[in-house]
């Protein structure tokens, strides 16, 4: 019990006699382990055998003749051993049992074998005495009584061996006297058993009230409250000691055999038997440093609580209140709490104020300060650290520039006197940058609590430099004034109207050119100085100044003495009286001439660039980003036959031919983010309704977020562009027309040849069906080649510039232009090679518009391969989900590169005189440009490639426009 | 009436039709008729066969008439040429100076060309 309070240590159950030995039910409990239960058992199983079975195995072999008594004597003291073993073990009964099996079955041996002879009486007496005396022995002990016992059968055997039966036989009587003797001897035996019982029996008991007393006392003399629940009873309680019963106002009583939920709220019921559990099922003790738990009075308390489990099965509480404990221990962490916080207050404080602050011990040293204090003096921390007032290095000066003396220093002072010092003005120099600082200070002696003499002071400053030195900026700035108006010739002048007096400096003389002597102080004097007109404008400026009580800003001429004249600008601040009218004026003056010559200037630049835009047989306008006319030359207005009030009401979206509108619209845009000049073709409409095509340069200003506009009406430009196209087809027609008379002569001589051979055959009688059948498949063949061809003709010659779009085969196309040209590429030996064209494959297109590009490349192919070894132009398709491409490609030598720039432009042509436009590239491209596609020259093409790309569906906005 | 027993006749025209009514009237007039496509094959047919007149188109693919005419007179062979054309660059004068017997432009008068080569062959017994 020495160690129960307070640790995890716990007696072993079979340490001595303790309340806990009264669970020990067989001598199997004091095992510590399972392997030591495993031989205890098997022992007990053992002597169970030799005692029950061994013996009588013995007999057999008795029976079979082997040495008696050797074997008699070996298994008696191997039985006699292993009771002793059994015994040792506790297992008293067994033990016992085994003996007087054993004893018994030795006794009926020797008996019925060797007839019972006299001398057997040796061996019998020990037999009969030992079960006696082994049943004398105390149970849990080997005694006395077992060791007599034990030796006395040995005894027997040794006086058998010495003195060998001798052939006596026993009489019944004795035999009957032997069985007596063996009953009476177990009944003896028994009741020495029982005494021997007895006696084991009031000793525990003793024991046990002993122990009870022992740990009642203590448990009830514990300052701690201990209890014990049975895990195997729902947690009932076991155990309740005194101070339990005092601590919860629970009696013993009426808790044991009660669970935490009888008396406890059940949140805390609950988390009591959760610690419960936990302890039992861990089997280890656990330590609860807080809980709470509500006392049968109702009161509320906290515990500390160590949880011990005993054997699995019992949990052992001590409980030690602790409610006091944490009570002020709160109040404890609140008042440190309170204290951080104050702490923190100040800190911050200290170390975010504006302020400097020091603290000087009693010689004078800092010894703590705070950033701003580092910050006003410009010294690091360990700088600062340990200075004191005497130090030179503060360079301490007063105001009037004298030496600050050391023990004059406020802090100082402070120490000194033991009275505060408020706003004393020190000069010091910033140790980092060498500048004189200028401080404020406020000095403060801290005493000693309860101490007369002052142990420390505070110094508390700040930073005065700047307000100093504005103080004295103020004093310099009128100096200043008089530096800058001189410097920058501005005259002051003051001029008390009442009294008319007119004050001036020097620098209004040298604006007027005038001598001091020359000027008597009056405006008269002044108004001599006017160039002549000057004087009326003033007076005038002056009145309506004056009318509305305002400030004077004006210009004016001055006639210089030599001659010269000058633009001078005023600004005067104009004071007046109670009634209105001005008392004083002052003022400054200063030369604005060159900026007046500067302003003809660009006025006359200004009036060129006028008489440029109205004068400019091209259209110039600046429109606004909205599109709005900000101005427009005559030339425009003409042009479009608006007035220029007109125009100035108008947007270009107002007069733009709605199907340029987008375009347009799209076109501003770019401009306006463009640095560049854009150029754009738009239809206007003219004021008559007409409309008229407009080639505009359009440039953004950023500065002024304006488009400038240079335009040109080329409606009759284009108008004639397009005769000539029309003109260059019919060229191109007649380039064509050898071609097409050979195409045509061709069949027309079959025609006619087979007419006539009809003709003369009929004259002959020759004529046969057959004969005419088959002349007249001919002529019908025939006639559709030329019908093939004429169409090609009507589809290449016909203006299908106005012709609506259709989806057109593209194969239909590709037929119809080599119908006009395949003859005559394959007479020049031109291979001519077709890609394979998917028949249902349609674009949305003016086909003969297409027909006529495509045979213009294919012209311009065949020209460029005539005359070279290689021969071939290849048409070949790329098609695309949206765009279909044809390309064109000969084994010409290619364009060189200074010309693929040129060849679109019209009239460029490398075709000699007569042969060609030079419009054939231009137009074709006119037309693809029109079907919104692109013709190219495709440059990194091996051979001679143009590209004619086409969109295969056409947008709305393209159908339209012609 | 015409007979042109015996003659072999070269026909030169990529047209079929036209190949066929020459063929048709030289067979009928007894004469052996030997085709050909382009310049190129007529030259080979002159160079092995024995050809008493030539009727050529100038305009076919690989080698043309007038080229063949050169080449016949370049071989020195008295074959008389004639030369049928529906456009050309050239003028007939200059055809006849180059030594083609006759020109003839399609359409042709067939009863014409044929009273030509005729006269032709008469003239070269």
């Amino acid at each position: 019990m020495k160690s129960v309070l307070g640790t995890a240590d716990f007696p072993d159950p079979k340490d001595g006699k303790n309340i806990f030995s009264l669970w020990r039910s067989s001598g199997l409990a004091h095992c510590q382990s399972d392997v030591e239960k495993f031989v205890a058992q098997t022992t007990n199983l053992l002597v169970l055998l030799l005692g029950m079975v061994l013996v009588p195995h013995i007999l057999f072999y008795l029976f079979l003749g082997l040495s008696l008594s050797a074997l008699i004597c070996t298994s008696f003291l191997g039985v006699g051993l292993l009771i002793f073993l059994a015994n040792r073990r506790g297992h008293f009964y067994l033990a016992r049992m085994g003996l007087l099996v054993t004893t018994n079955l030795c006794i009926l041996i020797f008996s019925y074998l060797h007839g019972l002879e006299v001398r057997t009486h040796w061996l019998f007496i020990p037999m009969l005495v030992t079960p006696s005396l082994l049943f004398w022995g105390n149970p849990s002990r080997f005694d006395k009584a077992h060791a007599i016992g034990f030796s006395l059968p040995i005894a027997g055997l040794i006086l058998v061996l010495i003195y060998p039966p001798d052939g006596t036989q026993l009489t019944p009587g004795m035999t009957s006297g032997l069985q007596v003797l063996n009953v009476i001897s177990l009944i003896v035996g028994s009741l020495f058993q029982q005494q021997a019982f007895r006696r084991l029996y009031q000793e525990n008991q003793r024991t046990i009230v002993e122990s009870r007393q022992l740990l009642t006392s203590i448990l009830d003399n514990l300052p701690l409250s201990l209890f014990a629940k049975d895990s195997w009873d729902s947690y009932r309680f076991v155990l309740w000691n005194k101070k339990a019963e005092t601590q919860f106002q629970l009696p013993a009583d009426k808790i044991i055999g009660k669970t935490d939920f009888d008396f406890f709220p059940p949140e805390e019921a609950n988390f009591f038997r959760q610690k419960d559990e936990a302890v039992i099922h861990a089997n280890h003790a656990q330590h609860i440093p807080e809980e709470k738990v509500t006392s049968g009075n109702g009161e509320v308390q906290y515990l500390r609580t160590q949880k011990v489990p005993v054997h699995g099965r019992y949990l052992i509480g001590i409980s030690e209140n602790i409610t006091d404990l944490k009570k002020s221990n709160d109040v404890r962490e609140a008042l440190q709490a309170e204290i951080t916080r104050k702490h923190l207050e100040l800190k911050t404080l200290f170390e975010n104020m504006h302020e400097g602050i020091v603290l000087q011990n009693r010689a004078g040293e800092i010894i703590q300060f705070n950033p701003a204090a580092l910050k006003i003096l410009g010294l690091s921390a360990d700088e600062i650290q340990g200075r004191t007032s005497t130090d030179s290095r503060w360079k301490a000066i007063h105001e009037d520039g004298s030496v600050y003396l050391p023990e004059d220093h406020p802090g100082m002072r402070a120490l000194r006197t033991g009275r505060p010092i408020a706003n004393a003005i020190m000069g010091v120099v910033e140790h980092s940058t060498g500048h004189r600082k200028w401080i404020s200070i406020n000095a403060t002696p801290i005493f000693e609590p309860g101490q007369q003499e002052v142990s420390q002071a505070l110094a508390i400053f700040r930073d005065v430099t700047e307000e100093r030195s504005l103080a004295c900026e103020s004093e310099k700035t009128s100096e200043r004034l008089q530096f800058v108006t001189q410097a920058l010739k501005i005259g002051i002048w003051d001029w008390d109207f009442k009294k008319n007096v007119l004050v001036w400096d020097d620098a209004m003389y040298e604006l007027y050119g005038m001598r001091k002597a020359d000027f008597n102080g009056a405006y008269e004097s002044f108004q001599a100085a006017l160039a002549p007109g000057e004087n009326e404008k003033l007076q005038a400026t002056f009145a309506d100044v004056f009318s509305r009580r305002g400030n004077l800003s004006t210009e004016f001429r001055v006639r210089k003495p030599d001659g010269s004249t000058s633009f001078i600008h005023a600004e005067a601040l104009c004071f007046y009286d109670s009634a209105g009218k001005p008392e004083r004026l002052v003022g400054a003056n200063w030369d604005v001439t060159d900026i007046h010559k500067k302003d003809e200037e660009i006025l006359k630049a200004f009036g060129e660039v006028q008489n440029f835009f109205s004068v400019s047989a091209d259209m110039l306008a600046i429109i606004d980003h909205s599109g709005h006319f900000k101005k427009s030359n005559p030339a425009l207005e003409k042009t479009l036959g608006y007035s220029p009030q007109e125009l100035a009401d108008l947007a270009l979206s107002d007069i733009i031919h709605p199907d340029d509108a987008v375009s347009f619209g799209i076109s501003l845009h770019y401009i306006a983010k463009s640095t560049q000049t854009t150029k754009l073709v738009v239809r206007l409409k003219h004021r008559g309704g007409a409309y008229r095509l407009i080639s505009w340069s359009a440039a953004h200003s950023p500065q002024t977020q304006d488009i400038f506009l240079g335009g040109r009406d080329i409606t009759e430009e284009r108008d004639q562009e397009l005769k000539l196209i029309q003109a260059s087809k019919m060229s191109s027609l007649g380039e064509m027309s050898a071609g097409i008379a050979h195409e045509i002569n061709n069949p027309l001589a079959i025609l006619s040849g087979k007419a006539q051979q009809i003709a003369s055959a009929a004259d002959r009688n020759l004529l046969n069906p057959a004969t005419i059948k088959k002349h007249a498949v001919q002529i019908q063949e025939t006639a559709e080649r030329i019908a093939t061809i004429i169409k090609g003709l009507r589809t290449f010659a016909r203006d299908g510039s106005q012709d609506p779009f259709v989806l057109s085969s593209v194969a239909q196309i590709i037929q119809d232009t080599l119908a006009l040209c395949a003859t005559r590429f394959s007479h020049h030996d031109v291979t001519l090679t077709l890609a394979d064209i998917p028949p249902r494959l349609e674009i949305d297109c003016r086909p003969s518009q297409i027909a006529q590009v495509l045979h213009n490349l294919l012209n311009n192919s065949f020209d460029a391969v005539m005359g070279r070894d290689e021969k071939w132009v290849r048409i070949e398709l790329l098609n695309s989900e949206s765009t279909l491409r044809i390309d064109v490609v000969d084994s010409g030598p290619g364009i060189k590169p200074e010309l693929s720039e040129k060849i679109m432009q019209p009239f460029f042509t490398t075709k000699e005189d007569g042969k060609g436009t030079g419009l054939g590239l231009s137009i074709a491209q006119g037309i693809i440009e029109n079907h919104a596609g692109r013709l190219s020259l495709n440059r990194t093409h091996p051979h001679t490639c143009f590209s004619i790309l086409l969109p295969k569906r056409q947008r709305p906005s393209t159908r339209k426009v012609a | 009436m015409k007979n042109f027993q015996g003659k072999h006749i070269l026909v030169a025209d990529d047209e079929e039709g036209i190949r066929d009514i020459f063929k048709d009237e030289f067979e009928q007039l007894g004469a052996q008729v030997s085709e050909a496509t382009n310049g190129i094959e007529a030259l080979q047919i002159i160079h092995t066969k024995h050809i008493d007149l030539v009727l050529s188109d100038i305009r076919m693919p690989g080698g043309d008439g007038v080229k063949l005419l050169a080449e016949i007179i370049k071989t020195k062979k008295p074959i008389p040429v004639i030369l049928m054309t529906g456009f050309s660059d050239w003028k007939i004068e200059e055809l006849l100076k180059m030594g083609a017997r006759s020109v003839f432009t399609k359409p042709f008068n067939l009863e014409a060309v044929m009273e030509k080569i005729d006269r032709i062959l008469e003239e070269q017994k």
